[in-house]
């Protein structure tokens, strides 16, 4: 099991890259267990759409969930073989992110990191850390506290809502 | 010395120090003069105070200082136990935990520790006449022979302490051995023969009885847990001028530690409502006709499977007429419904989250948890909760918790292609749709069982699981599962069976937690997850 998180962001901070249809993700590889290839997938219902279920990772059961359907990123559908899904601590326990591809791990130095930009379609900007610059690419920082938090509160209102209505 | 790297340990030891002072205080307050409690509680309050020093904890050194001191005039014949002692004594076992709590949360919590000590200095020098001792002295000296029991074992069998993390790290591990191991099992089964067939017997037969020593660790004797309430429930006894007689029976069970400390709420809040609600005061009583000393009774027993901690008292008993009242005027049931609702259905009305019995709130049932959370608590360890109740003879609440929270024997079943795990002890029987066919009554599909007419649930509908079959004719084949729901007996349809397996239970964590009609879920040998069906998560659906 990886060690938890240890905060050692400092000077030069390391992000694993990942691709959400044609865009560039990152989040801190401090926050990251491991990733593991899509494996087969136990539905839970009356979860939201973009909760596809429970994995088991050695032992462990681990929710899983969809980025992609999280941030309303359309493109044409992957087959489930060849996406992957990235593991990280919610709180104490682990989540698995389902991305497309994960395609390498960066160290980023203070200057190629650049606040967030006003105007980004789709993704809320509480959830960005900045972009980072590699080369001529431009890759989406996540802030992966923020936004597995608030993925937490909407299953939570999510789930009583459904409640309500019966 | 490192202080972070000794605070657990200490803290821990502490604990279990302070754990055996209060015992012997509650079993000196029935035999004032029995010299070796005196020794028993000195001699913990001795090391207490070593150890507190050797940390440098100068309020904790300073008042096991005075207790020590006390104790060992009382030992030495210069100075004698009496209630005003015991009750200082308590007082200062209190601060001394009060000040456990400064150690382990690193903050001043400004606990005093002269007061403690000058009352005990008082209660020693005495003067005026005590306060009235508590009756039953003698009745009572004789109860509870399995405490000695468990006190003599616990000082010969030696023990470590090992921290709950680490042994659950080492559970889960098993857990996955013996899952790799049933995988390895299954796929070499073809070209198992001669000499490797002889080992990989070995090798099942070793896990095997590894996964059960695993499990075995984290069992304790509920007796260890339950000494604790004797002291709850003396000082709440005493506070509100009752007389109770309480009485511990553990019948050796043995309990996974996790789902004790679980219900060491739930049980405070029953035995709590028992001495403050259900025992009368001594002068009602003698008029009743009843022994002027309530008797409550802590039980625990076991039945296949489960575990069963009860709480039962000789009080008032519940009124189910009153109780159906007054879920009426809370809108909690309707008149019609109150009508037809039997009388052991209508005693778990006092567990919905809007009703409490009291019709005053004293200051002692006030505080804690309701009956609801009672009820939650039971149902998060997968358990169950039964109340008997006999107006003006008592009540008796039953806990039953599922011996082991790691493995359960489970129904596995297929609905569509998904495969699910039914808990063993909530299945009643099995039965072929094509031999009961279903009949709708009222417009709900039913089966007729023995004379019996019980409504049919879809394993879809009921559990909010995809369902593939938009039809909404009558189901014709497949088969029907009678299961045990809270609100009576129901049929589940599916479509097959899997078998009858050992199942290991993994508990959803975080938010999945907050799912309808599953809480867990158990891996399969191929690896996959499956769903563990909550039948008690019937209940909210149907109603």
């Amino acid at each position: 099991m990886a060690d938890p998180i240890k905060s050692t962001l400092g000077a030069v901070s390391q992000w694993v890259i990942f691709n959400l249809g044609s865009e560039e993700f990152a989040v801190p590889a401090v926050q990251v267990q491991e990733i593991v290839r899509y494996p087969e997938v136990t539905h839970v219902p009356s979860m939201p759409r973009f909760v596809k279920g429970v994995i088991n990772l050695r032992g462990k059961i681990v929710p899983i969930m969809d980025l992609k359907e999280r941030f309303e990123i359309g493109g044409a559908a992957q087959a489930l073989g060849t996406r992957r899904i990235i593991v990280a601590l919610m709180g104490e326990h682990s989540v698995g992110l389902i991305v497309d591809s994960v395609t390498e791990v960066v160290r980023l130095p203070p200057e190629a990191v650049e606040p967030v930009p006003s105007a980004l379609p789709r993704i809320e900007a509480e959830y960005l850390s900045g972009v980072g610059k590699i080369q001529d690419r431009l890759v989406v920082l996540l802030n992966l506290e923020r936004l597995l938090s608030d993925m937490e509160k909407k299953i939570l209102t999510d789930l009583k809502g459904a409640s309500t209505e019966e | 010395m490192d202080f972070a790297q000794f605070k657990e340990v200490f803290v821990g030891e502490a604990q279990d120090l302070l754990g055996r002072v209060e015992e012997a205080l509650i079993r000196l307050e029935k035999n004032p003069s029995d010299a070796k409690l005196v020794q028993d509680i000195f001699r913990a309050i001795h090391t207490l105070k070593g150890n507190a020093a050797t940390l440098d904890l100068k309020k904790m050194t300073e008042l096991a200082h005075g207790v020590e001191d006390r104790l060992d005039a009382v030992a030495k014949g210069k100075a004698e136990i009496n209630p005003r002692v015991l009750d200082a004594l308590l007082i200062c076992l209190d601060a001394l935990r009060a000040l456990l709590r400064e150690v382990q949360e690193e903050k001043d919590l400004g606990v005093d520790v002269r007061e403690p000590l000058s009352k005990l200095e008082k209660a020693f020098q005495g003067g005026e006449s005590p306060p009235p001792p508590v009756p039953e002295k003698g009745a009572a000296a004789d109860k509870a022979p399995g405490i000695e029991a468990a006190a003599t074992a616990s000082a010969s069998s030696p023990t470590v302490r090992v921290r709950l993390r680490r042994l659950d790290n080492i559970i889960n591990l098993v857990e996955e051995l013996a899952i790799t191991k049933a995988r390895l099992l299954q796929q070499t089964q073809n070209f198992r023969q001669g000499a490797l067939a002889e080992e990989m017997k070995v090798l099942e037969r070793l896990i095997n009885q590894l996964q059960q020593e695993a499990l075995e660790t984290r069992m304790v004797p509920v007796l260890e847990i339950f000494t604790r309430y004797q002291r709850i429930v003396r000082d709440m006894a005493k506070a509100l001028g009752k007389s109770v007689q309480f009485r511990i029976e553990d019948n050796n069970i043995s309990v996974d530690r996790v789902l004790l400390e679980k219900i060491n709420e739930p049980l405070i809040h029953l035995l709590r409502n028992a001495v403050d609600h259900a025992i009368e005061s001594p002068e009602e009583r003698k008029k009743l006709g009843k022994p002027a000393a309530g008797s409550v009774l802590l039980r625990a027993r076991g039945e296949h499977g489960y575990a069963i901690i009860e709480v039962l008292d000789d009080g008032r008993g519940i009124n189910v007429v009153k109780v159906k009242e007054k879920a009426m005027a809370l809108g909690i049931i309707g008149a019609e419904e109150a009508a037809s609702m039997p009388d052991h259905e209508a005693l778990h009305l006092i567990c919905h989250p809007n009703f409490s019995t009291a019709d005053k709130v004293t200051e002692i049932s006030g505080r804690g948890v309701g009956m609801n959370v009672v009820k939650d608590v039971i149902r998060t360890v997968n358990g169950r909760l039964e109340i008997v109740s006999l107006l003006g003879e008592g009540s008796q609440f039953s806990l039953y918790l599922p011996l082991n929270l790691a493995i359960l024997q489970a129904l596995l079943v297929r609905v569509n292609q998904e495969i699910y795990a039914i808990p063993l002890p909530d299945v009643l029987e099995i039965v072929s749709l094509k031999d009961y066919r279903p009949k709708i009554v009222d417009k709900l599909p039913v089966i007729s069982l023995r004379g019996e007419i019980l409504p049919l649930l879809g394993v879809a509908a009921a559990f909010g699981l995809p369902d593939e079959s938009k039809s909404q004719a009558l189901p014709t084949g497949g088969y029907g599962v009678v299961v045990r729901a809270p609100s009576g007996k129901a049929v589940l349809h599916i479509h097959g069976f899997v078998g009858q397996e050992e199942i290991v239970v993994k508990n959803f964590a975080g938010f999945l937690r907050m799912t309808k009609g599953f809480s867990s879920s158990t891996i399969r040998g191929d690896g996959k997850v499956a769903l563990i069906l909550d039948v008690r998560g019937l209940e909210a659906k149907r109603s």
